[in-house]
């Protein structure tokens, strides 16, 4: 009965039994001690004309009433004491206890356990108060459920969830909240989706890319590969060059120093011709001396045959002898002139041969000239073919750079395509996964997905057919 | 030149003397050369032949008498044969010779290109000069003799002398 009244009834009810208790006793007593003080003072009154007897026996009587009146007093102490420590236990129990309750209760809530009924069986406040504590966390746990359930509705993928359920008050905020957010995930999983598919569309067009670059690269290999042998060839050919180049000149060197002794005989032996031609001269001399002398001798022997002639027979001997003398001479001219016929070969003969030698030693000086030219010719073939070789090194060492920078470049382009090919991969999987979330379907309003997150739940059309990968508004 | 007319003329007579020593001379020319021409002169007028030598100019001799030379001291004129035949004078070589002839007493010389041999030309081999050829100097040939293949003028040295113009 205390329980199902109102606290503030039991409190009061409660105050005013232990009120009226003591105020009783109180009255009691103070009556039964009025009385005693009355009949104390009666007695008093009357003890002048009373014996000590009847004082004492009014003394006794008034102690007695006095006693009695302390001890209804104390009695009646004690009983308020007693009822008010009872009534003080019963209402604090009676509230306490429930408030321990209520407060087990709400730590278990406060804890997580929302089941937690403090089951007070009473209608006052408290019993009010643990009902709707009750009914609080009912819902709570309802709502906590209900959104527990799509959340693990939602982390099994399923993104189409929606709650029937209505929720009141301050609680819509969180399902406003949640419903943001399923869209939201929503479209950052469809923008996921898309762009997965992009990525993995446009990895494999990097992926082919990176392929073709990794053929390019190949066949830059090989070609530079060929421009490195061709070069090597080259390269050859132009040591070779530069050898024949070399032993040109050498030749040329010889040929230069066998026509300088070439020269040098034929000055020798010009030498020697203008030494025949002198001695042919000298000879000469002489030759013509034997002549004057063969003529001389002619005449002699004419002038002897005159004589002869003239001393007629005696002369005959003489004419004989004269004409044998005639004979010697003309001889000695035949010889002389022969002689000098000779000398004249001779002579033109050195002439033809100096001539010849000049000729030659002409010839030999434009041979000469030429080879020098030739030398020079040689030299500068030289210079060249050195310069190529240089040229030539360097475009090896270029070539090796390119070679080098192809290969990087195909190592590169391979690794870009095993990359690119993972990346594909990757998005392959990415979308999958996507995919594995059920998605509602909608209008891809914009790409700028920033403001539709933000944007307030209403502007969310209705749409709920479940096609992965599409927008969905949706109202949770 | 009057002198040497005289003189000239003189000796033309002498000519007949040395007959008895002929027949030993007789068919010896000595043959020499004038501008390729081969002449011939018989023996028995020659004294000697001698190599040209140094002529001494005398100023007023003809202009084929070239001048005097001195011949072992003897002073004999020389006449430049050329000259007398009219033919261009060539200078002087060392071939050129000068035959001594003896005319009567007197001793001319004749300067010629070159003296060849003594030949014996026979009767037989002589010719009488033509007629057709150049007058003047057929005045001076005594014959013309053919030799092998030589065709040699035998002069007659006293016409030389004469036609003394």
């Amino acid at each position: 009965m205390l329980r199902n009244m109102k606290i503030r009834k039991r409190l009061i009810i409660s105050f005013l039994i232990l009120a009226i208790l003591s105020a009783v006793g109180s009255i009691v007593g103070i009556g039964i001690l009025s009385s005693t003080y009355s009949n104390f003072s009666s007695a008093l009154t009357n003890a002048s004309s009373s014996s000590p007897e009847e004082i004492a026996k009014i003394n006794s009587a008034m102690c007695n009433e006095i006693n009695l009146g302390i001890a209804v007093i104390i009695i009646t102490v004690i009983i308020t004491f007693i009822v008010s420590i009872i009534i003080g236990i019963a209402i604090s129990r009676g509230i306490s206890i429930p408030i321990s309750k209520m407060l087990e209760a709400s730590r278990k809530s406060a804890k997580g356990d929302f089941t937690a009924n403090p089951d007070i069986e009473s209608n006052d406040e408290i019993g009010e108060l643990s009902l709707s504590f009750t009914k609080t966390m009912g819902t709570i746990k309802k709502y906590i459920d209900d959104i527990a359930s799509n959340l693990d509705q939602i982390a099994d993928g399923d993104f189409t969830v929606k709650s029937t359920l209505e929720y009141e008050g301050d609680f819509s905020e969180i399902k406003k909240s949640v419903q943001k957010v399923i869209a939201s995930i929503n479209n950052a999983l469809a923008l996921i989706a898309q762009t997965s598919n992009q990525v993995a569309s446009s990895s494999d067009q990097v992926s082919s890319s990176a392929q073709a670059m990794a053929q390019g690269a190949t066949e830059q290999a090989s070609s530079t590969e060929e421009l490195t042998a061709t070069i090597t060839d080259i390269s050859t050919r132009v040591k070779e060059n530069a050898t024949h180049a070399a032993n040109a000149s050498r030749n040329v060197i010889e040929v230069s120093t066998e026509i300088e002794t070439s020269n040098a005989h034929m000055n020798e032996m010009v030498e020697a011709m203008s030494q025949i031609n002198e001695s042919s001269s000298e000879i000469g001399k002489i030759i013509k001396t034997i002549e004057d002398i063969a003529f001389q001798t002619n005449i002699l022997a004419l002038n002897a045959a005159v004589e002869a002639a003239r001393a007629g027979s005696a002369g005959k001997g003489f004419a004989v002898v004269a004409d044998e003398v005639r004979n010697l001479a003309s001889k000695s001219a035949e010889a002389a002139k022969n002689t000098t016929n000779l000398i004249e070969n001779s002579l033109t003969q050195v002439e033809n041969g100096t001539r010849i030698a000049n000729e030659t030693a002409q010839s030999l000086e434009k041979v000469v000239a030429a080879a020098g030219n030739v030398s020079d010719t040689v030299k500068k073939i030289s210079e060249t073919t050195n310069n190529q070789s240089d040229a030539i090194g360097q475009v090896a060492m270029g070539v090796e750079q390119i070679s080098s920078v192809v290969q990087t470049n195909s190592a590169t382009s391979e690794e870009c395509a095993a990359a690119s090919k993972e990346l594909s991969e990757q998005a392959q999987i990415l979308y999958d996964l996507i995919n594995k979330f059920k998605i509602k379907q909608g209008n891809i309003k914009s790409a700028n997905i920033q403001n539709k997150m933000q944007s307030s739940v209403p502007s969310y059309t209705e749409d709920t057919s479940d096609a992965p990968a599409k927008f969905s508004d949706n109202k949770y | 030149m009057n002198n040497d007319n005289n003189d000239l003329r003189d000796l033309n007579i002498n000519k007949n003397d040395s007959s008895d020593m002929k027949t030993e001379m007789d068919g010896k020319y000595l043959t020499f050369c004038i501008d390729n021409q081969i002449f011939g002169i018989a023996i028995s007028d020659i004294v000697q032949i001698v190599s040209i030598q140094k002529i001494t100019p005398m100023p007023r001799f003809p202009s084929y008498v070239k001048g005097v030379i001195n011949l072992r001291g003897e002073i004999i004129p020389v006449i430049d044969v050329r000259l007398r035949f009219n033919k261009p004078e060539v200078p002087y070589n060392k071939v050129t010779c000068i035959i001594i002839i003896n005319i009567g007493e007197n001793q001319y010389g004749l300067i010629v290109d070159a003296v060849d041999e003594v030949v014996k030309i026979q009767d037989e081999e002589i010719t009488a000069p033509p007629t057709i050829a150049d007058n003047y100097e057929n005045d001076y040939l005594s014959g013309i003799a053919k030799l092998k293949e030589k065709v040699v003028l035998l002069l007659d040295i006293t016409a030389i002398l004469h036609n003394n113009n």
